[in-house]
């Protein structure tokens, strides 16, 4: 449920969260034989859910323009998913902002996971994930009027 | 922690706290396996047995610690209720009038629409099977209750569009012709209406000497009255987005060359080609295999479809599909214990009517799968004869 909801979060519906992480457990099986050390599967699957969000939002962007592709996402004025005014504000905010640091910050403060394990997941530095949550921070205050 | 921090964690949280387990779907729904060599398994579900065995020990133990504990409110919050089923089916079984409504559970006639004898006529008329001359294009409807049907007569290069409208106890209202566009100076194949019953889209062929003859999808907006139309050189199935925003249709050429194209119902009018854009190639399930059925979710996201390729004693169609148009992967969504001779979908594509023949095509199974929970119930289908009638919900 975990990875449904973080995808959830990074493609904004829930049926197209369930087949990006039904495609993840469906990778993973192939590379279990491969897999050498256990305690690294939760971490190649959350790497693969956030790789598979990737995809489908560069699906969205090629195809055919002026039609519903996927359901009203989560952070949409008509979603009722969200009930309350100001959480669907926030998270309309983080999907304006690029998405790197959407991904870095739903693994940060929906997952709670350290820098370095943001890091490790998208393979990137840890310099970079620091930065970008700053950078994402700073945006998110401007565009909300908040202290970030 | 700022507040702008803990305004984040709430935000993703309450989003989350959406997702219940009650919402997601079974990892086995719908599909089931399906028998004999040949057959391309469904990709979707490939391998999820063995995950299940391997992966799960291992990793389910391991999430369970970062999984959030359920709240009252997730425990409370009720699945979504299945669509309701239609209540009626529309018979073309002699593909003349009179159309039958029957009973869409049990099969039995509830009443007949009786269609006029001389198309263009305002009143409907005697049976127009003693006509001879005047058959039924296509049925169409956008609810279950208002429908479309168009009448052609052979060699006269002209179709008329009548409507009506079931009430409650499936009695149908006097027919009449098709306000917006009674009348076409063209044979009228598909026929499908908008969800919103805003936008109707048909394919036709013009009758000219020249070969070959011109072929076009066409919708015409009933707000105003605008037809649009766009040359092709094939046209099946054909369905519409809720808002008639995407027009989706089949076409098939040859062996190896049949697609599902789809189309933004505001493309300038000219060549289908140069104006859609393919979404499913029939060759990605079998050198040869072809695309049958096509429907479209109201919401534009998913496209239903059927496939089929040349067997030893005739075509075999193949399983119901759905490509997921957000990440252009399709998955299996129901496999039946024989072929899909024929489907048909309700207009919410929750229901579908399939009629699988049974011992060689002699006889026919009529089924009506709910695709909300899988199941599959049988509908009377003794008179069904012969099998392949075109059946509209």
């Amino acid at each position: 449920m975990s990875l449904i909801r973080l995808a959830v979060l990074l493609v904004g519906d829930q049926a197209t969260a369930e087949d990006v992480v039904q495609d993840a457990f469906l990778g993973f099986h192939r590379a279990w034989p491969r897999l050498r050390e256990a305690d690294k599967a939760l971490g190649y699957l959350r790497a693969s859910v956030v790789n598979g969000c990737r995809s489908v939002q560069r699906a969205r962007r090629r195809t055919l323009p002026g039609r519903v592709e996927h359901d009203l996402p989560v952070w949409s004025a008509e979603s009722a998913v969200i009930a309350e005014h100001d959480r669907r504000e926030v998270l309309a905010a983080v999907a304006r902002l690029p998405l790197r640091a959407r991904e870095i910050l739903a693994l940060r403060y929906y997952l709670d996971l350290p820098q370095d394990e943001i890091a490790a997941i998208l393979g990137i530095s840890r310099g970079t994930v620091s930065s970008t949550i700053s950078r994402a921070l700073a945006a998110l205050g401007r565009d909300l009027q908040e202290e970030p | 922690m700022s507040r702008l921090e803990e305004r984040l964690r709430d935000a993703y949280r309450g989003a989350a706290d959406a997702v219940v387990p009650a919402t997601v779907r079974d990892l086995g729904e719908p599909a089931a396996p399906r028998p004999g060599p040949g057959r391309r398994p469904a990709r979707w579900w490939r391998g999820l047995t063995p995950l299940a065995a391997a992966a799960a020990v291992t990793v389910i133990a391991v999430l369970a610690a970062v999984l959030p504990k359920p709240s009252s409110q997730d425990q409370q919050s009720p699945a979504p209720a299945p669509a309701a089923a239609p209540k009626f089916l529309i018979s073309d079984a002699s593909g003349r009038s009179p159309l039958e409504v029957r009973d869409a559970a049990t099969g039995a006639l509830v009443a007949t629409v009786t269609l006029p004898t001389e198309p263009g006529s305002q009143a409907p008329a005697a049976n127009a099977a003693a006509d001879g001359r005047t058959y039924i294009g296509s049925v169409a409807t956008a609810d279950g209750y208002h429908y479309v049907v168009s009448l052609l007569r052979l060699s006269h290069c002209r179709s008329w569009l009548y409507q009506f409208q079931l009430n409650a106890r499936g009695q149908p209202s006097a027919v009449r012709p098709f306000a917006v566009l009674p009348t076409v100076g063209a044979e009228l194949g598909g026929l499908t209406v908008s969800g919103d019953g805003q936008m109707i889209g048909y394919t036709m062929s013009a009758c000219t000497s020249s070969a070959p003859q011109p072929f076009y999808v066409a919708v015409t907006d009933m707000r105003t009255g605008q037809t649009k139309r766009w040359t092709t050189r094939a046209a099946g199935s054909l369905s519409l987005t809720g808002d008639g925003g995407m027009l989706y249709y089949t076409m098939n050429l040859r062996p190896g060359a049949s697609v599902v194209r789809g189309m933004p119902t505001s493309a300038a009018p000219g060549s289908a080609a140069d104006r859609s854009r393919t979404v499913v190639q029939g060759t990605a399930f079998g050198p040869a295999d072809g695309v049958d059925f096509a429907g479209i979710s109201p919401d534009g996201s998913t496209l239903y479809f059927t496939t089929y390729r040349e067997g030893k004693f005739g075509l075999d169609f193949g399983p119901l599909r759905a490509l997921n148009l957000a990440t252009v992967r399709s998955r299996v969504v129901y496999v039946p214990a024989g072929q899909l001779e024929m489907v048909t979908a309700d207009p919410a594509m929750q229901n579908f009517l399939l009629q699988i023949p049974q011992s060689g095509r002699r006889s026919l199974r009529l089924a009506r799968l709910d695709l909300a929970t899988g199941r599959v119930t049988d509908v009377p289908s003794g008179w069904l004869n012969p099998p392949g009638a075109i059946l509209t919900w």
